[in-house]
């Protein structure tokens, strides 16, 4: 089958669930009490679908919560997955490669005990020891008037918390270290290292569509415990103005804006990543060339 | 430097030392099961649900909790354990209390402290104790070497000591807490000795999580195994309702049950189990179409076996079960730890009822608010140790019951 | 005629699940200058591990542990058993190893040798490429790295060698990706890259296995020619007898891991030695050539039992008919290599009384 012909349908695919995903939040919206509107149900799902398909949502005031929530949330994603990823490929890399014993499989594992346990436990501790060690405020609102070093920590921590919270962290390490060692059976490998030729850039160039392709899968578990680390550390992007509007506001547009674009993003990288890594294999390529 | 070795003797393989790993991940899996079942049991047996104002936010009763997991600000102020900076005291002759007193008490039971004095840097042998500010009956004992104290009231009661050396005097200010029982991991701002409020807590970690992990594991397996066995519609469909489930980050899903149902931990646990079932379904799947192909089918099938029984005995049951009892102890650690999140975020368990998300929710407030750690710190380490010992279990009765491939 | 290859006492183990096995298993042979050596076995039997091991890219666990490689003289585990060590008592065999050291010695001690003096040749050549470079791309890297100094890839260079490849428009090789050529076409290519550098001594395995019989055929021709006009030697393995026939003039026969037989290739293929040949030799002969029966292939399928007699004892054929004595040093010794025609020795207890 064309590669092109696969796409299209992965496409096709992806719209489909994205709108029945928005179907099933608008349900699950409309029905939901104290909304403070005494429109039935019916009519409030109709609403919240219409309102997703179409992207309307003038005269409400999310949108303009969205802006600034969606920036803070970003930074701090982005940050996360970041670290996650230079760790992971790294110690997964060496771990892969290192002979039995090595100091390096210790840290991995090590860390990888560490990343099982519940983000909401690590984000807690955390908190916890920033405050009781440091003696810093535990009202991690990013002040903007606060010190630089303030700051920073303010901003470090949500993102540690992200990182080794849930298992992702130890995902990418299994992974890369499982990739690692099959591109070293690979016969090609053999050949060049039987010629002299440096093989580390094949490590790496092999190992990132998988590598892509676990976070594009996992994307969704990140979003859930970002959530609760924003909640945690105050930190206000989209999670902290979704448990908000759930908790006390009761905007319930807000929710359906927040989740259709987090189910937006998670949609989006998903193909973004099978399309790069479709593209960088000269025998995909070949075939959408056909097209 | 790396060894590998052989036995010529016996011709050890694997299979030894991998059951043993099995056996002692099963003993501590178990352990911390039936801790848990014994402590909820105890708990809901238990009266001691009296919230006791005058005992709120008592510390732990052991020496070594206190010392690191109490650092209240106020006037009442002692020695943190960790100090950026030095002791400014700390001159030739200068006199400083280097102990830390214990600062729980009993009603009616003795309490006492024996500080030790340092003068620079020797101890100094016949310190000039006195008592400068105290409750009733806190008083210098006989010897003159130590301080004694029965309480008669429970409550909070700030003493101040000092010690004297003729040219120089120092004080050391702390406060007591009494209550009348010891409270060995300390109370939550209620009054509630926390040691009862996890084991109460632990009904609502056990029981939803089972509800959610049958749920799972057991639908999961049905549509796992109709799907691989019969293919078709029925699969497609499922695959796309599960990519849906997967899109939406299933924490915000949860969000939305939780607000629906009112706040019903059960119902929203419940759809918990609706987000795990892919897992197992998908694993199912895959076995059964792999094995779905092999002779023993056919065999079976000329043995005149339903397609019921090849199904369910045959394929998933010899083959599956320990894979299955595995996934059966993950989805439930992972309820533990929806539950205490929930919780947490105010979307599940909510006061009066007590559970471990509500605990932390607390120990949260009162940590900023009067820099007590150790509700936190305990329950974590209880969320842990639980979300640990389930997981070990599951990993430990699946290597026990090792791979029977046919 | 100098020696270009010499292997002696060889040993490569593996461990795994609490065991070792014993790919190479005191495995030693010469090759002279111009010589050609084939290795013959079935799947399993360690010629692969053999030949890897002379290309130095055993880094396995714990892979070449003992023995010595010299090519051109020069010895290519020289100073590595300093970071070995053996403790073989009665009951325990205990290996330690100083991996990262024994590592950095050993690429030190072939950094002259790779895709220098030494070509590799692998049985499956659209595997053996990298997937998404060109060949051109991956001739400019084998150059670079086999040249000391500067100069390093030249494109007329590479298109004369490609020419003698027998392909007729090189620049559409070179501008091509593995999957665009066929699998003839790329082991070609994958002996013109390994060509570039001059190689003296040529390590092929099983080069033509996956190939078609027409490509298969004209690869081995290629092979011949290149190797008998350059005055290059040439380490074949491969489980065909027939290739054994046209391309080789001294045969090796290796069961688990040990050289059961070493002879001239008549002697071997062909039993010109007043038909003495080693059992295990004599039943590969007859099952290649499809003259023995299924049977025949499946019994001779054990890869060896483990344990201190000869390793073919269950399945051999000679073992019933020799007398109660010999057959117990069989069971008990492994049998060493003795004489039993000119440059012809085999491993056998049975052999040796004849």
């Amino acid at each position: 089958m064309h590669a092109f012909q696969l796409f299209a349908r992965r496409l096709a695919n992806a719209v489909g669930v994205f709108v029945a995903s928005g179907l099933i939040v608008s349900v699950a919206l409309a029905l939901a009490p104290d909304t403070g509107q005494d429109a039935p149900t019916i009519s409030l799902f109709l609403k919240y679908s219409r309102q997703f398909l179409t992207f309307d949502f003038a005269g409400s005031p999310a949108l303009e919560v969205l802006a600034q929530s969606a920036k803070l949330t970003f930074y701090l994603v982005s940050a996360a997955l970041f670290l996650t990823s230079l760790i992971g490929v790294s110690l997964g890399l060496a771990g892969g490669l290192a002979r039995p014993g090595s100091a390096v499989t210790w840290v991995s594992r090590f860390i990888e005990a560490v990343t099982a346990a519940p983000v909401l436990i690590v984000a807690l501790i955390m908190v916890l020891v920033a405050t009781s060690l440091f003696e810093i405020m535990p009202e991690f609102s990013l002040v903007r008037e606060g010190a630089l070093q303030e700051r920073m920590i303010a901003f470090l921590l949500p993102v540690l918390a992200l990182t080794f919270g849930d298992g992702l962290l130890a995902d990418i390490i299994r992974s890369s270290e499982i990739c690692a060692r099959q591109v070293r059976e690979r016969e090609f490998i053999r050949a060049l290292r039987a010629k002299g030729i440096p093989t580390g850039m094949h490590y790496v160039r092999n190992l990132l569509p998988t590598i892509s392709a676990l976070i594009a899968n996992k994307i969704t578990l990140l979003f859930s415990a970002t959530v609760v680390v924003e909640y945690v550390f105050n930190w206000k992007g989209l999670g902290y103005a979704v448990l908000f509007a759930l908790q006390q506001s009761k905007d319930y547009e807000l929710v359906l804006l927040v989740t259709m674009l987090m189910v937006f993003v998670v949609l989006a990288t998903s193909l973004i990543v099978t399309l790069i890594s479709d593209l960088s294999d000269p025998r995909v390529r070949a075939s959408w060339k056909k097209v | 430097m790396a060894t590998y070795s052989e036995s010529k003797r016996t011709g050890t393989g694997t299979g030894r030392s991998r059951r043993r790993a099995g056996r002692l991940r099963t003993a501590y899996g178990a352990c911390v099961v039936a801790m848990l079942v014994l402590a909820s049991i105890l708990a809901s047996r238990s009266s001691d649900a009296l919230e006791d104002p005058s005992q709120s936010l008592h510390p732990p009763h052991s020496r070594f909790l206190q010392s690191f997991l109490y650092d209240p600000l106020g006037e009442c102020t002692f020695q943190p354990l960790f100090r950026f900076g030095g002791d400014d005291n700390r001159g030739e002759y200068a006199l400083s209390i280097s102990s830390r007193p214990g600062l729980t008490a009993v009603v009616g039971r003795e309490y006492i402290y024996r500080p030790t004095v340092i003068a620079g840097s020797s101890r100094k042998d016949t310190p000039d104790l006195a008592v400068a500010d105290a409750p009733a009956g806190f008083e210098l004992s006989e010897s003159a070497l130590q301080f004694t104290w029965t309480p008669l009231e429970t409550g909070r009661f700030c003493v101040t000591i000092s010690a004297d050396a003729g040219s120089s005097r120092v004080y050391q200010t702390f406060e007591m807490f009494v209550s009348d029982k010891p409270h060995w991991f300390g109370t939550d701002r209620a009054g509630r000795d926390l040691l009862w409020a996890l084991a109460a807590g632990a009904r609502w970690a056990l029981l939803p999580g089972l509800i959610m992990a049958l749920l799972a594991v057991g639908l999961g397996t049905l549509i796992g195994g109709l799907g691989g066995y019969y293919g078709g519609a029925i699969n497609d469909l499922f695959e796309f309702v599960t990519s849906v489930t997967e899109s939406i980050p299933g924490l915000l899903l949860l969000f939305m049950v939780a607000v629906l149902s009112n706040f019903n931990v059960y119902l929203t646990i419940a759809a918990l189990g609706f987000l795990w079932l892919p897992r197992t379904a998908r694993a199912v799947r895959a076995r059964v179409i792999q094995l779905k192909s092999h002779d023993f089918v056919e065999a079976c099938r000329e043995l005149g076996q339903s397609d019921f029984d090849i199904l369910w005995r045959e394929i998933v049951w010899s083959n599956e079960r320990n894979q299955l009892l595995s996934q059966f102890f993950q989805a439930l650690s992972f309820a533990i730890v929806i539950e205490v999140t929930i919780s947490y975020l105010g979307l599940g368990v909510k006061l009066p009822e007590i559970s471990w998300g509500v605990i932390l929710k607390e120990g949260r407030d009162a940590a900023i608010a009067a820099n007590v750690y150790w509700i936190v710190a305990v329950t974590s380490v209880a969320v842990l140790v639980a979300v640990h010992g389930l997981n070990s279990l599951g990993r430990g009765l699946s290597e026990l019951l090792g791979r029977e491939t046919r | 005629m100098s020696k270009i290859l010499e292997v002696k006492e060889l040993r490569t183990y593996f461990h795994q699940d609490g065991r070792f096995t014993k790919a190479v298993d005191s495995v030693s042979f010469e090759l002279e200058k111009g010589g050609r050596l084939g290795i013959a076995g079935q799947s399993g039997s360690g010629k692969t591990q053999t030949l890897l091991s002379i290309a130095g890219l055993v880094d396995g666990r714990p892979g070449v542990i003992s023995g010595d490689i010299r090519i051109n003289g020069v010895s290519l585990l020289e100073g590595l058993d300093a970071f070995i060590q053996i403790d073989d008592s009665d009951e325990v065999l205990t290996i330690s190893k100083d991996e990262r050291r024994w590592s950095r010695r050993l690429n030190d001690n072939y950094a002259a040798v790779r895709g220098r003096q030494v070509g590799l040749i692998f049985q499956e050549p659209k595997s053996a490429l990298v997937p998404y470079q060109t060949i051109e791309r991956q001739m400019i890297q084998a150059a670079e790295a086999a040249a000391e100094s500067g100069s390093g890839y030249n494109r007329d260079r590479a298109c004369g060698v490609l020419n003698s490849m027998g392909f007729e428009d090189p620049a559409r090789i070179l501008a091509s990706y593995p999957h665009e050529i066929s699998g003839g076409e790329s082991q070609r290519a994958t002996i013109g890259i390994v060509l570039q550098s001059d190689p003296e001594l040529l390590l092929a395995d099983e080069p033509t296995s996956s190939l078609d019989p027409k490509s298969a055929a004209y690869v081995l021709d290629l092979l011949d020619e290149v190797v008998s006009s350059a005055m290059k030697s040439l380490v074949l393995v491969t489980h065909s007898a027939s290739i054994l026939e046209d391309m080789v003039d001294h045969v090796l026969v290796m069961y688990a891991g040990t050289i059961v037989e070493s002879g001239p290739k008549d002697a071997i293929l062909k039993k010109a030695d007043n038909g003495v040949v080693h059992p295990y030799s004599g039943r590969l002969v007859e099952a290649d050539l499809g003259l023995g029966s299924d049977t025949a292939i499946d019994q001779i399928d054990d890869q060896g039992i483990a344990g201190t007699g000869c390793p073919y004892r269950r399945n051999c054929s000679l073992k019933p008919r020799l007398g109660t004595e010999i057959q117990s040093r069989c069971e008990n010794e492994r049998p060493a290599l003795v004489e039993i025609g000119p440059n012809h020795k085999a491993a056998c207890w049975g052999l040796g009384e004849i």
